[in-house]
């Protein structure tokens, strides 16, 4: 709690913090709202390719869909909070001040961890509010696609963290990620096309985007035949998780052995 | 005094360059330890690897006194290179942060920044302080909690003349309450003026370590003239007082042990020599430090 506390006195007066932040919840919940009311659609009368429903249980699939576009805002904060200790050099600084190396890890990892809480409940509470509002079917159907979100936030934060840790500047890691999610997507087809299986879909961030996908993408591939690779659930889930210990361990051991 | 510091053989390398070379010295409580030496000698690397930023490739150090080597880094206040701080945050915010990181209380943070003279300043932000301020905004840092020990390098960078002489003052005030300092500078001026120890590197290499009187000290001549120089001149030549005489502008000549420099002025009275001057000079560490260093 000690290490939370010191990168929430970081964050409080942070005006970039509070914007990126304002900026996921605010355009997320706009857009939901625009989508469920019709004023954003995609297809002619009561059909809409951007929301198959709101109601429940649809809502949550909807929803996490969605709301996996919208992570990237915090993801280029993890990138801001990590490249300005370098920036700063204050990272150099809390050890001098008496912090562990291995702590100052933990401070990031426990930030990045409280922002993946925080989004994974707004998404369900918006999602929550939203079923409420549209009525429909049991609630508590497809309720762990709150896990799902929760693990897709923490995998992609945790990538953003890992690549601002070794290139250690701002603008240059959020180019790289950019760069890198359109890398990413090529290579996962092209890796599908070539062994006609789903093992492309086990990459870094695509092994948890496997969890929220296009709730009406199925519908969609059927009717145009599109070949789909579907990837196994605990696949995802395991690779997502493995994926993250990775980076925790690989920045463990740089955090230890190397000069700051 | 016991030691509150003890390096043994630390090495470290970048890439070809070999920046410490098997460096050991120890640092007594309570003394104004100076690591001396030329840009490029590896002062604040190996402040650096003191501090926990870099790591030795071989060697050790031990801060005695501390069960382990980052609650020693919590009763030190460190000054490295540039005053770390963040850009957005004002002066008081950032002490704030550096009191948790420290497990300091918070009620010492406007202490520190009244005696940095930061007080009226506290919430501006940091991006709008001078270089002399962020400097003083670090060495307020340094200052939170009242350290044991003061790790300091270049401590006057960037400081105008008032503010040099002011935190000179201040080293020499805290070191009598019993705070042991550790600077690094290539200023060989401020060593001589504030340090009480010295340790002299070059490219890696400890070249000597010691009082700082012991290296200033060991070798004093005295300086005379006289309106009839040659008279002078023969009067201290073969004189069983003198060790030696070297005749340039001025005589300088070096005392036997035994002799004073008031035997000298009798001597000459006695033989009809009047001094115009007599000096007594002892070896700068200046003087010192070049030879060694060049």
């Amino acid at each position: 709690m000690k290490l939370l506390h010191i990168e929430w006195l970081k964050l409080r007066k942070y005006k970039t913090f509070w914007l990126l932040v304002s900026l996921f919840g605010g355009i997320f919940l706009l857009w939901n709202y625009a989508v469920n009311n019709s004023f954003l659609k995609l297809g002619s009368g009561p059909v809409n390719l951007l929301s198959s429903s709101y109601s429940f249980p649809a809502v949550w699939t909807n929803m996490g869909y969605i709301y996996s576009w919208f992570v990237l805002f915090l993801a280029v904060f993890v990138i801001i909070s990590v490249s300005n200790e370098y920036t700063f050099r204050t990272n150099r600084q809390h050890i001098i001040d008496g912090m562990r190396r291995i702590d100052f890890l933990h401070s990031k990892a426990l930030l990045v961890l409280s922002m993946a809480i925080g989004a994974t409940l707004f998404y369900a509470l918006t999602a929550f509010i939203f079923g409420l509002c549209n009525g429909g079917g049991n609630p508590l159907e497809n309720l762990e696609t709150i896990v799902y979100v929760f693990l897709y936030t923490l995998n992609y934060l945790s990538f953003a963290a890992f690549l601002s840790f070794f290139i250690k500047r701002s603008g240059l890691s959020i180019m790289l990620l950019l760069a890198y999610l359109l890398f990413e997507t090529i290579i996962v087809n092209v890796v599908n096309h070539y062994f006609g299986t789903f093992v492309g879909n086990l990459m870094p961030l695509q092994s948890t985007d496997e969890l929220l996908p296009l709730p009406v993408w199925k519908s969609i591939a059927a009717m145009t035949s599109t070949v789909t690779h579907d990837t196994p659930i605990y696949l995802s889930i395991v690779f997502g998780i493995g994926y993250i210990t990775l980076y925790y361990f690989l920045l463990r051991n740089k955090m230890l052995k190397t000069d700051l | 005094m016991p030691s509150i510091l003890s390096i043994e053989n630390i090495k470290k390398s970048y890439h070809v360059v070999q920046a410490l070379k098997g460096v050991s010295f120890e640092v007594h409580k309570g003394s104004v330890f100076g690591v001396l030496g030329p840009n490029g000698s590896g002062k604040t690397t190996l402040l650096g690897i003191l501090l926990d930023v870099l790591k030795a490739d071989s060697g050790q150090f031990e801060w005695i006194g501390y069960p382990n080597d980052f609650t020693a880094r919590k009763n030190i206040g460190s000054l490295l290179e540039t005053p770390n701080f963040y850009h957005y945050m004002t002066a008081k915010d950032n002490l704030i942060l550096t009191a948790h990181i420290k497990e300091r209380g918070l009620e010492d943070v406007d202490r520190v920044l009244q005696q940095v003279n930061l007080y009226e300043r506290r919430d501006s932000k940091f991006s709008t302080f001078s270089l002399g301020m962020k400097q003083r905004l670090a060495i307020a840092g340094a200052l939170l909690g009242r350290p044991d020990i003061l790790v300091l390098d270049e401590p006057t960078n960037g400081l105008d003349p008032v503010g040099i002489s002011e935190i000179r003052n201040l080293i020499r005030s805290l070191n009598q309450d019993g705070i042991t300092v550790i600077m690094a500078s290539h200023l060989l001026d401020e060593v001589e003026k504030v340090c009480t120890h010295v340790a002299i590197l070059k490219q890696g290499v400890l070249l000597s370590s010691g009082p700082v009187s012991h290296l200033s000290n060991d070798e004093e001549w005295i300086e005379l003239s006289a309106s009839n120089k040659q008279s002078l001149a023969n009067a201290l030549t073969n004189n069983p007082l003198v060790k030696s005489i070297r005749v340039e502008e001025l005589i300088h000549i070096v005392l036997q042990p035994n002799a004073s420099i008031e035997d000298i002025n009798t001597y000459c009275m006695q033989q009809g020599v009047i001094l115009n001057q007599i000096q007594k000079r002892k070896r700068s560490l200046e003087s010192k430090f070049m030879e060694m260093t060049k």
